[in-house]
């Protein structure tokens, strides 16, 4: 009886190896079997690995510092190639922008900006020494952003378009009408001084007119956002989104006339 | 020493405000840590030790500005002065009374600004000097206490 039952557990362990073998190599099958498999498979590796580390324990520790280290060093290295890709970004544009302009310009990089909150100004690396002089326009890749009102040897101030000290003569693109653009000290311009029936309309592209000396005609400076009456309702305004990120400009280009 | 460590405290919040501070701006206004660093001076030292702090802030501040040469110089120097009478006056301990003297003296010093800068012609509309006085001493008075709070227990220590 004891041997019948000996045999038939046998058999019972054969079928099931067989069907087991059988399923590894049928593609559906092969996936239930996995998934069954599963939990073991992850208990043992978990187990052994637990051991090995146990027994390995040095090895290990002497690797991880290394391995630290090595990360430590790829982060900064990614960090700083990051920081080249953005700057080559920007650079490359700002070359492109040299190479199609009329003018002659200067590549100068921001370096320090106002102190206080009641102007909008950039310092600039470049200065007198490299021809450049008070009264000329600064220009991003991206359209007109100010004027230099200072000069030292080899630095130089820059008043931003957004100051409300500065006014550059400016002309809607498509109507060619004429206003004064102004600055807010905020995100967004005014350009003033339009007559009562000025045909203006928002996301018209606002250029300068070349009206203001040592300001060239055609800069982008924005599109026009919203247009507004006047408080003595004599003549309307319109509040004009710079084209340049003032707030984040770092790199910009003098024109020398 | 001593002021040795506040003048490398103040020249890194000079710095930090035409460098850095710009990307902690909060509706286009930047707190003035070099204003916090005058009024700190005057409560810290002796009077002349502030008063070379203050007229160094003050033309630090001059050359990174449009406002005529001299008037920050001046100004700060005023309220270097001002700063020491309350001192005697008033026990400056707490943190919220040391915001609210920022607070006061931000307001001041901007209004007087915006005279001066209207006297020069330099016009500012009143809804952008409501917007930049008010938004400047409030944001000056948050962030006060945490330099102020920050560089006093080193200070003492020399």
């Amino acid at each position: 009886m004891l041997k019948v039952k000996n045999k038939l557990l046998i058999y019972l362990a054969f079928s099931i190896l067989l069907v087991l073998s059988a399923s590894l190599l049928i593609l559906p099958l092969r996936t239930i079997s996995f998934n069954i498999l599963k939990a073991p498979l992850v208990l043992v590796t978990f187990v052994k690995r637990e051991i090995a580390g146990m027994i390995f324990y040095h090895r290990n520790f002497v690797e991880n510092e290394k391995l630290r280290q090595q990360v430590n060093l790829l982060k900064y290295k990614i960090n700083s190639l990051n920081e080249a890709y953005l700057e080559n970004k920007r650079l490359s544009r700002l070359l492109a922008l040299k190479e199609q302009s009329p003018y002659k310009v200067i590549a100068a990089r921001v370096i320090g900006r106002s102190a206080d909150n009641w102007s909008s100004l950039i310092i600039i690396d470049k200065g007198a020494y490299h021809d450049i002089g008070r009264g000329f326009a600064v220009v991003s890749s991206l359209g007109f952003a100010g004027r230099v009102i200072e000069v030292t040897e080899y630095t130089s101030k820059v008043l931003l378009i957004n100051d409300p000290q500065m006014g550059v003569s400016s002309v809607i693109s498509r109507s060619r009408q004429e206003g004064l653009v102004s600055g807010s000290l905020g995100n967004y311009l005014i350009m003033r001084y339009l007559p009562k029936d000025a045909d203006i309309l928002p996301s018209d592209i606002v250029l300068t007119s070349g009206l203001t000396s040592a300001c060239p005609k055609g800069l982008l400076i924005g599109t026009v956002a919203s247009v507004g009456d006047e408080f003595s309702g004599l003549s309307r305004y319109a509040i004009v989104k710079p084209a340049v990120n003032l707030a984040s400009i770092e790199e910009v280009l003098v024109i020398i006339r | 020493m001593k002021e040795r460590f506040f003048l490398w405290i103040a020249a890194i919040c000079c710095l930090s405000q035409v460098t850095a501070l710009n990307h902690f701006k909060v509706l286009g206004i930047k707190p003035d840590l070099i204003f916090i660093c005058v009024v700190a001076a005057s409560l810290f030292f002796e009077f002349k030790q502030a008063l070379v702090i203050s007229v160094l802030a003050g033309l630090f501040k001059d050359i990174f500005g449009v406002i005529p040469f001299g008037i920050n110089t001046l100004f700060f120097c005023v309220w270097c002065i001002l700063i020491m009478l309350v001192d005697k006056e008033i026990s400056i301990e707490d943190n919220y009374i040391f915001a609210l003297l920022i607070f006061i003296a931000v307001l001041i010093n901007d209004i007087v600004m915006w005279i001066v800068s209207f006297y020069l012609g330099n016009i500012i509309s009143l809804g952008m000097f409501l917007r930049i006085t008010i938004l400047e001493a409030l944001y000056t008075a948050l962030v006060s206490p945490l330099i102020f709070r920050s560089a006093e227990p080193a200070i003492n220590k020399f």
